[in-house]
């Protein structure tokens, strides 16, 4: 991604979330005054949005981490829920300030899945609990959960079932389900009738065979076996 | 009796809405009812031409929604069906021209009003303005699809958008079957269709060549048709599974055999039972 730009700060959206970019060379004062001038340009739409700080390969210390959060957070009102860098050094100064750290050199794309992964988590949602879901899923429908998820009903081709935890269909899965959306390869897919059009776990992707061989509604799970999906028999 | 406004939505194009609506339109007109035909296609309006009435427009849905003229100066009567009207859309305007809440208030003033007993709007395709136009004021919606993926995919859509909108029971009509095709396996059958959209079936419509001749000749097929298998037969029956008579669906579509065959799915656990082991 090209980011050549002069400015020491730049806000950007992208689909429905909001970044605020780092410049990695620019000065820590500049970066702040400039913060302070776009932010208040733009108060009126920005307050209370989520946004995501994008530090790039700029290391943050504790200190200024919290000038940030007080321009940030304290003066604006913005809810921060993702910090994304590429250096690790920062990781200590972003979580002492009790912001998500994620480290990845990931691509835009990468980047912008994995962020709707983690971000649009209902309020209330913890890790490792599991939701009910008892609808279908239809086409266009999309549903991310930092949680365990079990529906009862089908998913229906062209929708989306993101969990950072398992994904159980008491139904069939005939659209796309990603499970362990967070990095966790020991995450299982379940479905009473596995016939979908993709399957995720963590990082890896899997996709049916284009020969239809598939006898149907045979419980099934997928799950990752020496770096790829593997699906069998539900026993 | 309160009219009833229902709208009729695919998702996809070229499926066969205007086609249903038309015949639905005219074969409840036909049982005598008072039925309105509304084409909501604005800037891409057909239905005036399958039903026949081009040649008659003078005032069209924007004219009414802006007060232009009266609401009954727009309705078209049928020359060959006593209780049939048609609102014509607007061929000069576009989508953003009308709102869903004026939609909202025509609708109310179709069945209030004029007293329509079914008002059908003919949707237009896609998801956008058209769509959301459409939808608007109508008590009950039917999903047209074809049996084709493409088809069923976006009438999925459909159906969760019209979830979204609080319309909870849209009801499935599946046009252009061809029993033949389904004999030789060599399509998406009726169950297949029906397992994945998990909508009520309200009718099945055979594969007619003829409909592109009565299409083209402005004459909706059940006026000029009689035969109960092929699809003014279908479409007749549809129109009597709105009026709330039982009328067994068959399994192919065509004839009279068959049981009725009306599938509905809550939650998905009523499928075929998944083997133990």
């Amino acid at each position: 991604m090209a980011r050549r730009s002069p400015a020491a700060v730049e806000i950007k959206g992208f689909g429905n979330d909001v970044n605020i970019i780092l410049n990695a060379d620019a000065a820590f004062s500049a970066i702040e005054a400039q913060l302070l001038k776009k932010l208040k340009n733009s108060d009126k739409f920005l307050a209370g949005v989520e946004v995501i700080l994008d530090t790039g390969e700029r290391v943050l210390n504790t200190d200024e981490c919290g000038k940030l959060k007080e321009i940030i957070t304290g003066k604006f009102g913005l809810v921060v829920s993702n910090v994304r860098c590429r250096s690790e050094e920062s990781r200590t100064a972003v979580e002492e300030i009790g912001w998500n750290f994620e480290h990845r050199d990931l691509t835009e794309f990468e980047a912008k899945e994995k962020r709707k992964a983690l971000v649009r988590k209902p309020p209330d949602e913890k890790e490792n609990d599991t939701v009910l879901i008892k609808r279908t899923f239809r086409s266009g429908q999309k549903e991310l959960h930092r949680a365990n998820v079990v529906i009862v009903g089908d998913v229906n081709p062209g929708a989306e079932v993101v969990a950072t935890g398992d994904v159980v269909v008491m139904g069939a899965l005939r659209g796309v389900a990603h499970a362990g959306a967070d990095g966790d390869d020991s995450a299982v897919i379940i479905a009473l009738d596995l016939s979908p059009i993709q399957l995720r776990i963590s990082e890896y992707i899997g996709r049916p065979p284009d020969l239809k061989l598939k006898t149907r509604n045979i419980p099934e799970i997928a799950r990752v076996e020496d770096g790829s999906i593997v699906i069998e028999k539900l026993r | 009796m309160a009219g009833k406004a229902f709208v009729v939505t695919s998702g996809k194009g070229g499926v066969g809405k205007t086609t249903v609506t038309a015949n639905l339109g005219t074969a409840l007109a036909l049982r005598g009812n008072k039925v309105c035909v509304v084409d909501s296609d604005i800037g891409l309006r057909n239905l005036d031409v399958v039903m026949g009435l081009e040649t008659r427009i003078v005032y069209d849905l924007v004219d009414v929604i802006e007060g232009k003229c009266r609401l009954k100066q727009a309705l078209i009567k049928h020359k060959k069906a006593e209780r049939l009207f048609l609102l014509p859309a607007s061929q000069t305007r576009d989508k953003e021209a009308i709102t869903p809440d004026q939609m909202k208030d025509l609708m109310a003033r179709m069945k209030n009003e004029e007293e329509f007993d079914y008002v059908l709007v003919d949707s237009p395709a896609g998801i956008e303005r058209g769509f959301r136009n459409a939808i608007a004021g109508v008590d009950e919606a039917l999903i047209v699809t074809t049996p084709e993926v493409s088809a069923i995919r976006d009438a999925d859509r459909i159906i969760g958008l019209l979830q979204a909108a609080e319309m909870y029971e849209p009801k499935l009509i599946i046009n252009r079957l061809s029993t033949d095709m389904v004999k030789r396996d060599k399509t998406v059958d009726q169950y297949d269709i029906i397992d994945v959209l998990a909508i009520e079936l309200l009718g099945i419509v055979p594969e007619d060549g003829n409909i592109v001749v009565s299409t083209n000749e402005g004459m909706p097929i059940v006026l000029t048709d009689d035969n109960s298998s092929g699809s003014a037969g279908a479409f007749r029956r549809i129109a009597r599974r709105i009026e709330g008579e039982n009328v067994p669906i068959s399994p192919t579509g065509d004839t009279n055999e068959g049981l009725f065959v009306r599938f509905k799915k809550f939650l998905g656990l009523d499928r075929k039972e998944p083997e133990r082991v």
